[in-house]
């Protein structure tokens, strides 16, 4: 097999979407518990990513991070610092994060104004 | 054991340590723990569950190859390349510079599920009586295009086929690839609806080789001399 390693075959062209300025917002319900989990230490940021997979093609990805190698864009919001890969930017501008206290099903939501169609358990949008 | 050039596929190379994560995300069989020199096939599909492209997916080690249904290649782009975003996965098409061949009605006791290279041929061990073979252009490993004989035997295999069976109005499981559906690797594109026809027991179709004598004509995937395949309820 001639796989390619040499200048015979580039990599594909691969779809690059335009990086937008990611305006989102951030509940009273969440806020309170992102208050919980930072606690006073405002050197942590809350990462908020979109990997590939889920039932509907893309999966939220919610990390706690004090830094990454991911080109993100950072947004303060109350005090929050929050950072948004500028690879996903422009599926995450003008998301809500929120905090659902249940049970069963509870946690960080995202409320996404570009999802079409989301899966079940809401983790998961196209 | 006969051999047919499928000239209508494409061979791509993955690249980049996301890959098999990125490919478990979006197709029906578990791709995760795809170990080197193995081989596994799978369904991308889109959210319908409907089939986008029936993938064989080798793993040789530093990277993957991928070969479909050329027909197929752009919508397989289209639906995956958006979804990389900042996952390390490269793609690379080298349909120019390779052929792709099958071997078929082979009797033979080596194991299924393996690829290995001999004499600059990769060959990949479908099932018992079917390898898939990637050779460079210049080996000349072709022969003749997929012909009758190929689908008289895929008839009396109950093997599925691209634009016969497996085409974009199908779900694997209308199609005769229940097989390829894991049913417990969790989440990927399609998986609810493929579940919800599984709890439900709905839509799941089989493949069967019946006499021409006596088939309703219209419902034959795949015509033969003597039997033909039809997708019948299970």
């Amino acid at each position: 097999m001639d796989c390619g390693t040499c200048e015979t075959s580039a990599p594909l062209e691969m779809h690059k979407p335009e990086v937008v300025d990611v305006n989102l917002s951030i509940s009273d319900n969440a806020v309170k518990m992102l208050g919980d989990a930072f606690g006073d230490d405002r050197s942590m940021a809350l990462l908020v990513g979109v990997l590939s997979g889920g039932c509907s093609g893309y999966m939220y990805d919610l990390q706690i991070v004090e830094t990454t190698d991911i080109d993100c864009q950072e947004i303060n919001i109350d005090g929050f610092r929050v950072l948004i890969p500028n690879s996903s930017s422009h599926l995450l501008n003008g998301i809500q994060i929120d905090y659902e206290d249940r049970l069963m099903g509870g946690g960080f939501k995202i409320i996404n104004p570009n999802a079409q169609s989301s899966c079940g358990c809401g983790e998961s949008f196209s | 054991m006969p051999k047919a050039a499928f000239s209508d596929s494409y061979v791509t190379i993955w690249r980049g340590v996301d890959c098999l994560t990125f490919l478990d995300g979006l197709t029906s069989n578990q791709v995760i723990n795809l170990k080197k020199n193995r081989v596994v096939q799978s369904a991308l599909l889109d959210k319908n569950a409907k089939i986008i492209d029936f993938l064989t997916i080798l793993n040789l080690g530093g990277f993957l190859a991928i070969i479909g249904h050329k027909n197929n290649f752009q919508p397989m782009l289209d639906f995956v390349t958006p979804k990389i975003l900042q996952s390390d996965v490269s793609i690379t098409n080298i349909s120019q510079l390779n052929d792709v061949a099958i071997l078929y009605d082979e009797k033979t006791s080596e194991d299924i599920g393996i690829c290995e290279s001999k004499d600059d041929v990769t060959y990949a061990r479908i099932s018992k009586g079917f390898t898939y073979c990637i050779a460079a252009k210049k080996v000349n490993f072709g022969g003749e295009e997929i012909d009758e004989k190929f689908h008289e035997w895929r008839i009396s295999n109950l093997m599925p086929w691209y634009e016969y069976e497996i085409n974009n109005k199908s779900t694997p499981y209308s199609c005769g690839l229940n097989q390829f559906v894991h049913d417990s690797k969790g989440c990927y594109t399609g998986q609810e609806i493929l579940t919800r026809m599984r709890s439900r027991n709905r839509g799941i179709k089989v493949l069967k080789s019946i006499p021409n004598s006596k088939i309703d004509i219209e419902k034959v995937t795949t015509k033969g001399l003597e039997n033909s395949l039809v997708i019948v309820n299970q």
